[in-house]
């Protein structure tokens, strides 16, 4: 990575800082804010550090984060706690401070002290420029969190998502007029959707969309092509996208648009093709078949 | 049909006809075996003995149809069913427009074949009409088939089944070619509508309501005859080798066996139709 020369004299000052650091022991806690340069000096438990850093480039963030052999050993095991610069810099955020979405940043070690999950904090810190999207994200099912009004979101819901889930964090694509992005997030509907609604990311398997999907067909809608995305509903709601009331418009984006409620039973098909077959005596009578061959090579 | 019943019907097509293939394969097996004990198997590929070939050989063109048309339509099976089934990552594209190159070929391969059946100097479609005489025959070859006797009646280069067979062929070919293409939804250039708005919009579109529902009907008729050409064709393959293994050869321009074979399994009869050339097979009675 290129640094121009200032960022490279902080680099430089940072890493002597750090490196002394590491050798100055402080048995007392006192914290100083130079509001100039908002750098900290804050003796903390663990690993004992006093040290400053500048955090107006990110530079001073990958004097340490930056390196690929920072990791932790954590109660699940090691952890790295390695940023590639690389990505940073090629995703939409390459001029975005680090402390832009870790906006619960301490320059001590560990950074967090106010025991928030930091992680949490900067998953849903894109509300702070992506107002829009945020607005229609706490309209929808997975609001549960992030239409609160502080930076820090609830911690008693865990289980909706945050902006970072989806998206990712440091390795975020561009999607608006993005081909490219928009494709590899096409191919992500594990990920983004997938990990949390398993069954319906298992039972979405009719031929033409779900089989087709989970083979990486291009064309083939992922989940958000139907459910739409930020503003989810459930189905049964009238503001779904998959609400009766709203399929022929949802199908017709696609479908030329000239679809009917006879061509909308094939919505039936789209998750419930498995139940479907799983219902069809012939093949029951072919399963039971199987399984009384299978027996009988078993014994 | 209502609806809901296409819907399910689309399940107990996948569901009936593959069960019905493995039935056909399991069935073919147990008839290969009835070809070992019954002895036909060695009396035609040890002793030598196939059908009697009667007529000149086979034109070139019959044969090179025929090869061009078992190769797509392999094609369009491999390629159909991946699209409605895809069973590896990353093809549909691919087959897509592999299926739809196919799709041309055989359709420009169904209009010059049945031009030359009925057009050409060698015009052959007399080959597979139908005559009294194969109907009253009938229970005779099925009896054959099925090896309770052990010859079957010799009328001409085919015989009932394979007429009945190869003429069905035409009309499924027909509106396969008809269904498939009404399964295309790009814009044609200039006039800015569809195959599918041009074949079913005007009719069926306007009787359903939808010119997608239209499509769907029409993408299960598709598929159905997909199915129907996978079965007739695996058992025309079948029988093709086991009846009549030297006319295989020919078709697919192999060195036959035919011309050093030491006989004839029946004689020919003076019933023979005029002409060469076949549909799908060709030379003599064979499958």
């Amino acid at each position: 990575m290129k640094l121009s020369a200032r960022a490279y004299a902080a680099t430089a000052i940072a890493s002597l800082a750090f490196a002394c650091a590491m050798v100055a022991v402080h048995g007392s806690a006192h914290a100083v804010e130079d509001d100039a340069t908002r750098t900290h000096v804050v003796p903390v438990n663990g690993y004992d550090v006093d040290f400053t850093l500048p955090t107006a480039a990110k530079a001073g963030c990958m004097v340490c984060h930056g390196d690929e052999n920072l990791i932790r050993l954590k109660e699940d095991g090691l952890r790295s706690f390695y940023v590639d610069p690389a990505q940073l810099e090629a995703g939409p955020h390459a001029a975005v401070q680090c402390a832009g979405c870790h906006l619960d940043f301490a320059f001590t070690a560990p950074h967090v002290q106010s025991g928030e999950d930091w992680q949490r904090v900067s998953r849903s810190a894109c509300k702070n420029c992506h107002q829009d999207q945020n607005r229609a994200l706490g309209q929808g099912v997975h609001r549960g969190e992030v239409d609160a009004g502080g930076v820090t979101p609830s911690a008693e819901t865990t289980i909706v998502p945050l902006c970072g889930d989806c998206h990712g964090g440091h390795d975020i694509v561009a999607l608006t007029d993005n081909p490219a992005g928009q494709s590899g997030m096409h191919a992500n509907g594990w990920e983004v959707c997938g990990r949390c609604h398993e069954e319906h990311w298992e039972n979405y398997n009719d031929y033409y969309h779900g089989r087709a999907y989970h083979r990486g067909a291009l064309d083939a809608p992922a989940c958000w092509d139907c459910h739409g995305y930020h503003d989810i509903y459930p189905s049964d709601d009238r503001r779904s996208r998959v609400h009766p009331d709203r399929l022929a418009q949802t199908c017709g984006a696609c479908h030329l648009g000239d679809v009917n409620e006879g061509y909308l039973e094939y919505a039936e098909l789209i998750h419930g093709q498995g139940e479907m077959l799983a219902a069809n005596p012939l093949y029951s009578l072919i399963q039971r078949l199987r399984s009384a061959v299978a027996d009988m090579f078993s014994r | 049909m209502s609806e809901i019943a296409l819907t399910e019907l689309n399940v107990w097509l996948d569901v009936g006809f593959t069960a019905l293939y493995v039935v056909m394969v399991v069935a073919l097996t147990v008839h290969f075996f009835g070809n070992i004990l019954s002895g036909r198997i060695k009396k035609r590929f040890v002793h030598k003995q196939w059908p009697h070939h009667d007529g000149p050989p086979i034109p070139f063109l019959p044969k090179f149809l025929h090869f061009q048309h078992v190769f797509s339509m392999f094609a369009l099976g491999f390629t159909g069913l991946y699209i409605r089934f895809p069973f590896f990552d990353g093809g549909r594209t691919a087959m897509r427009w592999i299926h739809y190159v196919f799709m041309i070929i055989v359709t420009i391969n169904l209009i010059w074949r049945l031009w030359y059946a009925f057009f050409a100097k060698q015009r052959d479609y007399r080959e597979f009409a139908i005559t009294k005489q194969d109907i009253v025959t009938a229970p005779k070859v099925v009896l054959y088939y099925i090896f309770v006797k052990s010859s079957k009646p010799h009328l001409g280069k085919y015989n009932v089944m394979q007429k009945g067979t190869y003429t069905l062929f035409v009309p499924l070919l027909i509106v396969q070619a008809f269904t498939g293409f009404a399964l295309v939804v790009a814009p044609l250039p200039l006039i800015d509508m569809s195959p599918r708005d041009l074949l079913l919009g005007w009719w069926l579109g306007a009787l359903l309501g939808s010119t997608d529902l239209a499509g769907w009907y029409a993408r299960t008729v598709h598929y159905i005859i997909t199915w129907l050409f996978i079965i007739l064709t695996t058992i025309h393959a079948y029988l093709s080798m086991t009846e009549d293994f030297p006319a295989f050869q020919s078709f697919f321009g192999l060195p036959s066996s035919h011309d050093s074979h030491g006989g004839h399994d029946h004689p020919p009869t003076s019933t023979h139709a005029s002409g060469t050339g076949a549909l799908a097979p060709s030379m003599g009675e064979r499958e």
